[in-house]
């Protein structure tokens, strides 16, 4: 089993290199249909590969898997490409596949070449720690996806006020396409904090885990986020709180929570002081 | 080898003729099957194909060569011309000059798509009215579908080259689409009217005539059923629209501070686009630092379009390469098939003259081992030879030629 493990965890990132060149090829500038079926097609491979390093993971562990620092950033990078697949491919405007899958690439190239192979064992789940978890990761690659199209909104808006009619012009998807990826994905971060959050607290009183607090800065950070994303998700009902203010929020918020992941991750290998 | 009608072109076009005579010797699409007929009626003429568009009048006909043919098909369809404004083509530089005209390369905008479908109808047309059958069919057919080709495999059709166009595609670049969107078109002329037509092509949801004379953007409201007011409502216009394309002559910083009000753009959640097609600017130059707007004038609109116009020039050696080889097909099928009658006759006849000298061999005292081998030989000998001469029909012209041929065609142009 190992040798499948190292043998995806070799051939993950170069994959998703691949699909990254097909979309950015396939979707953006100058639309070839023949590329673009490559580009589904590497995308499937690449998250049925993605899914694979997992099980695998799992297998050599011989139960569910201690995610440490890196194993949850490539667990995020497989749920932003979940998340972004399914949400441009519902809006039908797929022009920054290539730039999300680019940014997925450079996390899952990071996970494979600084990860432990091997992870360990922890005791078997209970439901809600596993929905905890999963809602938890998942949310974080909504807010990935929201902070990207908040990026790429902003790149566009000064490239148009500037008129530069360069290749980022040529190959992003309209304003508003971006405005309204950027919330959709912020929308589904909210959620999917919402239950995530909710999870943890009655996981944490169900099992009366030792230290838990609400004052725990990983709380704070967390509903932080949350109040954060979900003024991103509703501020096209906000008086004031434009397209442009809505992206460059959407790329703050998603900066600072990979500073604070970071932050809590490195020195304590686990996101709670609690856990 | 059969007598085989050669195919031969007579037209004149914008790059040979004036607006005026084109003008003059345009066809009206009912009179076209009356002069069809009349073109099959010449002597020699076996089938005719006519295109008359604004901008070229046309006719390709197959027929038997005959000296005295340009000059009866220009006394019909130009009589009176001057020969500078005549071109004519015979042969295969026939055929790239078709093949040219349905991929757009000979149109006066370079790459339009216009043409193919002006290709087709006059197609459809003529066919209906028995113009053209097996002779030219082909050589149509594949026009058509070299003329889509190009399109689907080159830049060649990228990107307008029409200010009014490139103006609505500079302000598409905010939106997903017109639908739910209101536009306000400042002015009443023709380019607003063509900036109007590009925006109902891409259902828009609604639009605004905007112009100093209240009865001429009533005139292209009406044209377009749309709403229409004078300048004295500008702000309040400006408020409702999602984007502004000004093609007003003489209004100098019409959108200014007191039209474009900031109390307005921070109400917005998408910037507002202005687009500044006019000459002297309509945009005052205190909004270009605004943050919740966008501003194009015409320099960037131009400079778009001279982008368009150097990617079509660039697809332009792609698709020259794509159509030599399309030559190439069209000349060796066209000889094939001419080749073909000729080489099984003759297949016929190697075959009597060998049975009957098979027969002459059994007949001998030669061993039966003899008469097998000569059976053998004879048949390897002619298929041979005939398969060859058919591999020879085949890559009669060889694409090297074709494309020195399609080099002077260019030269000559």
């Amino acid at each position: 089993m190992s040798s499948v493990v190292q043998a995806l965890t070799v051939f993950l990132p170069v994959t998703y290199l691949i699909a990254a060149g097909l979309s950015a090829m396939g979707w953006g500038g100058e639309r070839a249909p023949r590329v673009q079926g490559l580009a589904r097609s590497a995308l499937a491979l690449v998250v049925a590969m993605h899914i694979a390093l997992f099980l695998a993971r799992g297998s050599a562990a011989g139960g569910f898997p201690r995610l440490d620092l890196w194993a949850s950033i490539s667990a995020v990078a497989l749920g932003g490409t979940i998340l972004h697949a399914l949400v441009t491919i519902r809006m039908g405007e797929r022009g920054t596949e290539g730039f999300v899958l680019g940014l997925i690439c450079l996390m899952q190239f990071l996970s494979s070449a600084f990860g432990p192979l091997e992870l360990e064992a922890r005791d078997a789940p209970t439901t809600v720690y596993l929905i905890h978890v999963f809602t938890a990761l998942l949310a974080t690659s909504a807010v990935m996806i929201s902070g990207i199209h908040g990026v790429l909104y902003l790149v566009l808006l000064r490239q148009m006020r500037r008129r530069q009619f360069g290749l980022l012009y040529r190959q992003l998807p309209d304003l508003e396409h971006l405005t309204q990826l950027s919330r959709r994905a912020a929308l589904a971060g909210f959620l999917l904090l919402s239950g995530g959050v909710n999870f943890g607290i009655w996981k944490a009183h169900a099992l009366g885990i030792e230290g838990f607090s609400y004052t725990d800065p990983a709380m704070i950070l967390v509903l932080g986020v949350w109040i954060h994303f979900g003024a991103v998700a509703f501020s096209g009902k906000i008086m004031g709180f434009n397209a442009k203010r809505a992206a460059a929020a959407a790329a703050a918020g998603f900066v600072v929570l990979v500073l604070a992941f970071l932050i809590s991750l490195l020195p304590h290998g686990a996101f709670h002081l609690s856990s | 080898m059969y007598p085989e009608p050669q195919l031969f072109l007579l037209g004149l076009s914008w790059r040979t003729a004036p607006v005026d005579v084109r003008g003059r010797f345009a066809i009206a699409k009912a009179d076209l099957p009356a002069r069809l007929a009349e073109l099959k009626a010449l002597e020699d003429v076996e089938e005719a194909w006519l295109l008359t568009t604004c901008n070229r009048t046309e006719a390709l006909v197959a027929a038997r060569p005959s000296e005295a043919l340009y000059q009866r098909m220009q006394e019909l369809l130009f009589p009176g011309s001057a020969d500078e404004h005549i071109f004519s083509y015979q042969g295969v530089h026939a055929v790239i000059h078709v093949f040219r005209v349905a991929a757009g390369l000979d149109s006066l905008v370079l790459g339009e798509s216009e043409i193919l479908s002006q290709v087709r109808g006059a197609m459809q047309l003529c066919r209906e009215h028995g113009g053209y059958d097996r002779n030219l069919d082909p050589l149509l057919q594949q026009a058509l579908s070299v003329g889509k080709k190009v399109r689907t495999k080159t830049a060649i059709g990228k990107g307008s080259l029409s200010i009014a166009r490139v103006g609505v595609e500079l302000a598409a670049r905010a939106f997903a689409g017109f639908e739910r969107h209101q536009a306000l078109i400042l002015g009443a002329g023709d380019t607003a009217r063509l900036v109007a037509t590009h925006l109902r092509a891409r259902n828009v949801a609604g639009m605004v005539f905007a112009n100093r004379t209240l009865e001429n953007a009533q005139a292209a409201a009406k044209e377009f059923d749309c709403e229409a007011t004078d300048l004295s409502r500008l702000s309040e216009c400006v408020k409702r629209a999602d984007f502004v394309i000004a093609c007003v002559d003489g209004a100098a910083g019409i959108l200014n501070k007191s039209t474009v009000l900031q109390s307005d753009l921070r109400r917005r959640d998408q910037p507002l686009m202005l687009i500044d097609l006019s000459v002297p600017r309509a945009v005052d130059p205190a909004l270009l630092n605004d943050d919740s707007l966008i501003v194009y004038d015409l320099d960037d609109v131009q400079r778009m379009v001279e982008k368009n116009r150097a990617q079509r020039a660039t697809a332009m050696r792609e698709v020259d390469d794509l159509l030599v080889g399309e030559v190439h097909k069209f000349v060796s099928l066209r000889t094939f098939a001419n080749f073909a009658p000729a080489v099984e006759e003759l297949r016929e006849r190697f075959g009597s003259a060998r049975e009957q000298i098979l027969r002459e061999i059994a007949g001998s005292d030669a061993p039966p081992n003899m008469v097998e081998l000569s059976e053998l030989l004879t048949r390897r000998l002619m298929d041979i030879s005939l398969n060859q001469m058919k591999k020879s029909a085949r890559h009669a012209s060889p694409e090297a030629i074709l494309d020195q041929k399609y080099r002077e065609f260019l030269g000559n142009l």
